[in-house]
């Protein structure tokens, strides 16, 4: 195996701890928190699909795209899908304070009303786990500077090789690797706060709600900076 | 009456006291290191005993996400021994980047030059190191902050 392959898994290993529970616990935090039942199902898909987009990540940089103009092109993109993912912590983190009675805009005459019922529900209680690996994709394409740098490791490794589909695999390979290397924590991470969340009661969930609050007002910060 | 354990209260601490501990490596810059090299001013210099080693990087002001031309002059080393490339490492303190090096290429009399991005971090964090190991020589680090 090569060696870039050896460093992308170790990489995703070493950073899966620290960086990416950094950057992304608080979206794995905030939909924990609510799962009922089938957590490890709805991990290992939500981990998937996040993977799923590294490997096109990985294989577009292979391929011979340029990591200048991808990422430019992506950032708006991307600050909408941060800033995104922070409204939705928030509504996460709201309903579980119980500051907003979705259940009865549920059975409200308002349509406004019946519309936040609804998604409330939505991200409160009525998921399918199949839901998560489509989630997995759109949450793999949120800016992460531990995911450029790989992509730059794929892009310098798809320099090297002689086609486009060649540069395409190897690229991708990388990702994956790196991607695969950050599940342990990911995972293990997402199994602790699920059973977190279902054990917690009373004044300890309302803390652990103020703390997703939180999260998802810094996502909101960090996608209007940019 | 003997209280038997409370093994739902234990299990409780144990897993805050693990959300704890992952918070704790999330936020693992306790020691806030700061800029010792203004980039976007001029070149930075550093000395390794009698030897000279100046960085610069262009275009200014150094930006993330940007295509940037590295560039490393060594003053005071004998030609013979000058390497014929060096790796230039850049690493954020605090914060797991992964491995970007930039190849520097030398020009034989002591001037090295390579191209590279350095990389954004939404965390907001703007302070880069540039490490380079020079053989026989010994090591420089230049800590700089980016524009953007």
């Amino acid at each position: 195996m090569e060696n870039i392959y050896i460093l992308a898994l170790l990489a995703g290993l070493t950073g899966g701890t620290g960086h990416c529970l950094g950057m992304c616990g608080p979206i794995v935090t905030a939909f924990s928190m609510t799962l009922r039942g089938r957590e490890f199902v709805s991990h290992l898909l939500y981990n998937t699909g996040r993977i799923f987009t590294y490997f096109f990540l990985g294989g577009i940089m292979g391929a011979g795209g340029s990591f200048v103009r991808f990422a430019s092109s992506m950032e708006t993109l991307q600050r909408w899908l941060l800033a995104g993912s922070g409204a939705v912590i928030i509504v996460i983190g709201l309903s579980m304070t119980g500051l907003i009675p979705w259940r009865r805009f549920l059975i409200g005459g308002n349509p406004a009303g019946r519309f936040v019922g609804r998604f409330s529900a939505f991200l409160m209680e009525e998921r399918s786990t199949g839901v998560y690996f489509p989630f997995g994709i759109l949450m793999g394409f949120l800016p992460c500077g531990l995911v450029y740098t790989m992509m730059l490791s794929s892009m310098r490794l798809g320099m090297e090789t002689s086609g486009y589909v060649e540069g395409f695999l190897k690229g991708g390979v990388v990702m994956i690797l790196f991607g695969a290397g950050t599940l342990p924590a990911m995972l293990l991470y997402g199994r602790v706060v699920s059973l977190l969340g279902s054990k917690l009661r009373g004044g300890l969930y309302r803390i652990s709600a103020i703390i997703v609050l939180v999260m998802g007002i810094i996502f909101v910060l960090r996608g209007y900076r940019g | 009456m003997v209280r038997g354990c409370d093994i739902g209260g234990v299990f409780r601490t144990g897993v805050l006291s693990f959300v704890v501990f992952l918070a704790g490596i999330s936020c693992s810059g306790i020691e806030r290191p700061v800029a010792d090299c203004d980039i976007n001013g001029g070149a930075c210099l550093k000395r390794i005993g009698d030897i000279e080693v100046i960085l610069d990087i262009t275009p200014r002001p150094v930006r993330s996400m940007k295509e940037l031309a590295f560039f490393l002059k060594l003053r005071g080393v004998e030609a013979d021994v000058l390497p014929k490339r060096i790796l230039l490492e850049l690493t954020m303190p605090g914060m797991e980047m992964g491995e970007n090096n930039v190849i520097l290429e030398g020009n034989g009399k002591g001037l090295y030059e390579g191209r590279g991005i350095i990389v954004r971090c939404p965390s907001g964090k703007r302070l880069w190191r540039a490490g380079v190991w020079l053989p026989g020589i010994g090591e420089a680090f230049f800590l700089f902050n980016v524009d953007r």
